[in-house]
């Protein structure tokens, strides 16, 4: 009895200084962003980035990617900034603002490729909840009916089964498009090439900031394709990021 | 013409040196400050196609060239050409000066011009020679000897900061001028300017002599407080010359003026004049001015009296008056709580009078209401300082008032504001204040594994609901009937009749064979008569051949283990080996069962 005493007493230290600890950094946290905020509104932009950067290492959210990209579109470094609104947009797919500033700058590249419908930024993981809903709902049914034999369930069946086949659907359709990398190109005027190396032909030339399908990879060099421009080739690996 | 062309390239080839003779003169030595000089290079020589000299470098003067004439002469076979360069000088400073260095390079060898003194002494002064041009500060203009001069003044020598100026520029003629003279206006640096148009024409009486007179206007707005100095306005002016024409008055008309080319360009300068700047009055300063001075009036309108709930209606403040109209700061609109506010953004139109710069400056606001009900502007106090009256001055706009109904659109995220009110939106959207959510996928992915487990999980308690909870052991038949046939013959092989008492010998086979049959057909056969086991069988598909040989068994079973005289009968089946003809009978029809 006295040995489970003290091993409560010690998780109940344990948990106490994790919540403290976990209060004491977020508080740390929120005051490093405000500061970070502030130089940005006094237009020390190359300071405020510096900040945000360091915010997104301990603990990256929506807010934090999309200041960071405000902040590198205020250093004139339009790729980096289409890398991180599309970061915050993989978190926040509906929000406004990050939509804005991603629409802003295809527009400054006449970019016409950006997903505008809502169920094309579908989050993989709430397809994931959704097949598991229509899972539990079709399971539901077919229990009652191997439960309760008697019990009529035809339509809810149908219903149910044509639910959890829609929602396999949507899950597959999403798993398959959540493989496909994407990258944004960081350097203006980016030469794509027809091979993994500097002597092989220029085939097509790219602005900053244009998102790529990345295709594959081959050690400095990596394999892209534009499926509406029917552009595929080479580039340089430090002329782009993937998201 | 057939003559002249062989004379032209015996002219242009001729290429003999001797004789060359270079000059200079100028037409006064003692100038005062704002005239200018007039220096003529004569170039004569028995050559034709005579270089042009090469001028020095002039620190104390500004060079305009004003033309050259040239003249060639045949005698005797003889060509002799001279050609005569015209400069006027324009002096940069009062002193004692020399002109030199003026020199002309033909066939190798370099002449020289002699030296010229020019002393320039400063304007006014009592020791300037007659001036052929002058200048005026003054409204009453002086006259001038080559009938030209110009003015220039100000309409004020001590304004306040921002307050307007007028300068004006005068230019008196009563000659005619060959063309169009090019006015420079003096350095305005300090100021801003605004030009006055149009500029004036028309004629005035001096001294009984009429004078063609061109005014130019200029509004001058002080910067910053100080004394400044606005230095010189020149005018060059290029006018028939024949002063000395030994022909008379028949050749003063256009036609031989211009045959001739006889003109002469004259430079005129105003004098340098002072203006003091002074600074606002720094008492009674209000907290909300500004910095615009002149005289104004302030007026606000909305473009809509009725607005929707989250719709832009634009508040626009126009500020109209005389004055700096370009420098009218905004005015401070007042804090109004449930309005969402924008940019502003600000229109100007100036108009301009004779002496004066007038106009207005709109400030556009768009705001939008988020509160339906009446939406009040309270009244936008505007400050500036009237040069006239000499103090600050507050005007107010009267308040308005909006009426707020609330929206007919669906307004879902915001959308519906931005797509109203973003129209000069050029820009990204400013950076997000609160520090966001980060990504919650796990949280997501957690739950929907617990949704397909609980999924699986209800569908197996169904299952066994059933075959458990209902008695019904399809479930376990299902598992349990492949194994069937190895039990029961394992069982059957375990079993010694000559151990065992001949009942229960029985009773164990026929219990064995009936878990058996279990097994196989997914129901629990115990309790049900051999009629019934028979119709089971059957339906589970088992030849009719073995069901009658298995009921024929079971009926024997049942015989030997009920009856009393069952020993003898028993005996005598077993010596007939049961259980091995048993086995030899199940395996025969597992077989058929299991196609």
């Amino acid at each position: 009895m006295e040995k489970i005493m003290i091993s409560l007493r010690k998780m109940f230290m344990i948990a106490v200084f994790v919540f403290f600890g976990s209060i004491a950094f977020a508080d740390n946290l929120t005051e490093d962003f405000d500061e970070a905020c502030s130089l940005y509104k006094n237009g020390s932009y190359e300071l405020a980035l510096e900040k945000f950067l360091s915010l997104e290492k301990m603990s990256p959210s929506d807010s934090i990617y999309y200041n960071i990209g405000n902040a590198y579109y205020r250093l004139g470094k339009v790729g980096n900034a289409m890398v991180y609104y599309a970061r915050a947009e993989k978190i926040s797919p509906y929000d406004e603002d990050i939509e804005f500033n991603i629409k802003h700058i295809s527009m400054m590249i006449d970019e016409k490729d950006y997903e505008t419908s809502n169920f094309a930024k579908l989050k993989i993981h709430y397809c994931f909840f959704i097949f598991a809903l229509v899972s539990f709902i079709f399971s539901l049914v077919l229990s009652i009916k191997i439960a309760r034999p008697g019990i009529r369930v035809f339509w809810p069946f149908l219903i149910s089964l044509m639910l959890f086949i829609m929602g396999f659907w949507i899950y597959t359709w999403r798993f398959v498009r959540a493989k496909e990398h994407v990258a944004v190109i960081l350097k203006n005027n980016a030469e794509v090439r027809t091979g993994p190396d500097e002597s092989f032909k220029i085939s097509a030339v790219l602005p900053e900031g244009k998102k790529v399908l990345v295709i594959r990879k081959s050690s400095d060099w990596i394999e892209i394709g534009i499926k509406s421009l029917a552009i595929k080739g080479w580039l340089p690996s430090r002329e782009l990021e993937i998201i | 013409m057939k003559k002249i062309i062989p004379i032209i390239l015996f002219l242009m080839c001729a290429k003999t040196y001797a004789g060359i003779n270079i000059n200079a003169s100028v037409d006064k030595n003692r100038i005062a400050f704002g005239e200018s000089v007039s220096l003529t290079v004569n170039v004569s020589g028995d050559i034709s196609g005579l270089p042009k000299p090469a001028l020095p470098a002039f620190p104390d003067f500004d060079v305009y060239s004003s033309g050259t004439s040239q003249n060639i002469s045949f005698v005797n076979g003889k060509v002799s050409s001279s050609i005569t360069h015209n400069f006027v000088l324009s002096p940069r400073k009062t002193g004692k000066f020399t002109i030199s260095g003026i020199t002309l390079s033909v066939g190798g060898k370099t002449y020289f011009t002699t030296p010229i003194n020019i002393e320039v002494i400063p304007a006014g002064s009592s020791q300037s020679v007659p001036a052929q041009q002058k200048q005026s500060m003054g409204s009453a203009p002086e006259t001038d000897d080559r009938g030209m001069f110009i003015t220039a003044e100000l309409d004020k020598r001590n304004v306040y900061v921002n307050e307007g100026v007028t300068y004006t520029f005068r230019f008196f003629s009563s000659r005619r001028m060959v063309a169009a003279p090019q006015y420079m206006p003096p350095n305005f640096t300090g100021f801003v300017t605004e030009d006055l148009p149009p500029q004036k024409n028309y004629q005035t009486q001096i001294n009984g002599k009429v004078y063609n007179v061109i005014e130019i206007r200029t509004k001058l707005f002080p910067v910053t407080q100080g004394v400044y100095e606005l230095g010189y306005a020149s005018l060059r002016v290029r006018v028939q010359d024949f002063g000395g024409s030994p022909f008379g008055s028949i050749f003063d008309d256009d036609f031989f003026g211009n045959f001739f080319g006889a003109s002469q360009e004259i430079v005129l300068k105003s004098k340098p004049i002072q203006v003091k700047v002074m600074p606002l009055p720094e008492s009674a300063k209000p907290a909300g001015f500004s910095g615009t001075v002149g005289s104004f009036n302030v007026n606000a309108s909305v473009d809509k009296n009725t607005v929707e709930q989250n719709s832009p209606v634009t508040l626009s403040v126009a500020v109209s008056g005389s004055g700096n109209i370009k420098s009218i700061s905004a005015p401070n609109l007042p804090d109004m709580p449930g309005v969402k506010k924008y940019e502003t953004i600000s229109s100007l139109n100036i108009a301009k009078s004779e002496s004066n710069v007038s106009g207005s400056k709109t400030f556009k606001t768009v705001i939008i209401p988020e509160r339906v009900g009446v939406l009040k502007i309270p009244q936008v106090e505007y400050i500036f300082f009237d040069p006239g009256k000499r103090e600050y001055v507050a005007k107010k706009t009267q308040a308005l008032s909006i009426k707020v109904v609330p929206s007919m659109d669906v307004i879902s995220g915001g959308g519906h504001i931005s797509g109203k009110a973003s129209v000069s939106e050029r820009d990204i959207r400013f950076i997000k204040t609160d520090i966001g959510k980060q990504n919650d996928s796990r949280l997501w992915n957690i739950a929907s594994l617990l949704l397909l487990g609980l999924s699986a999980a209800l569908l197996l308690s169904s299952v066994v609901y059933r075959n458990v909870i209902l008695g019904n052991i399809k479930g376990i038949w299902f598992f349990g009937k492949r194994k069937a046939l190895k039990k029961f013959l394992k069982k059957i092989g375990n079993l010694n009749s000559e151990q065992i008492p001949l009942k229960e010998y029985y009773g164990l086979i026929f219990e064995y064979l009936m878990e058996y049959l279990s097994s196989k057909t997914g129901c629990q056969l115990t309790g049900f008569t051999l009629n019934e086991i028979e119709n089971i069988l059957l339906e589970k598909n088992l030849p009719e051949e073995y069901v009658i040989k298995i009921r024929n068994f079971l009926e024997e079973a049942d015989l030997i283990r009920f009856t009393p005289d069952s020993a003898s009968h028993g005996e005598k089946y077993l010596s007939s080996n049961p259980s091995e003809n048993l086995c030899a009978l199940i395996k025969k029809a597992d077989k058929v069962w299991k196609k």
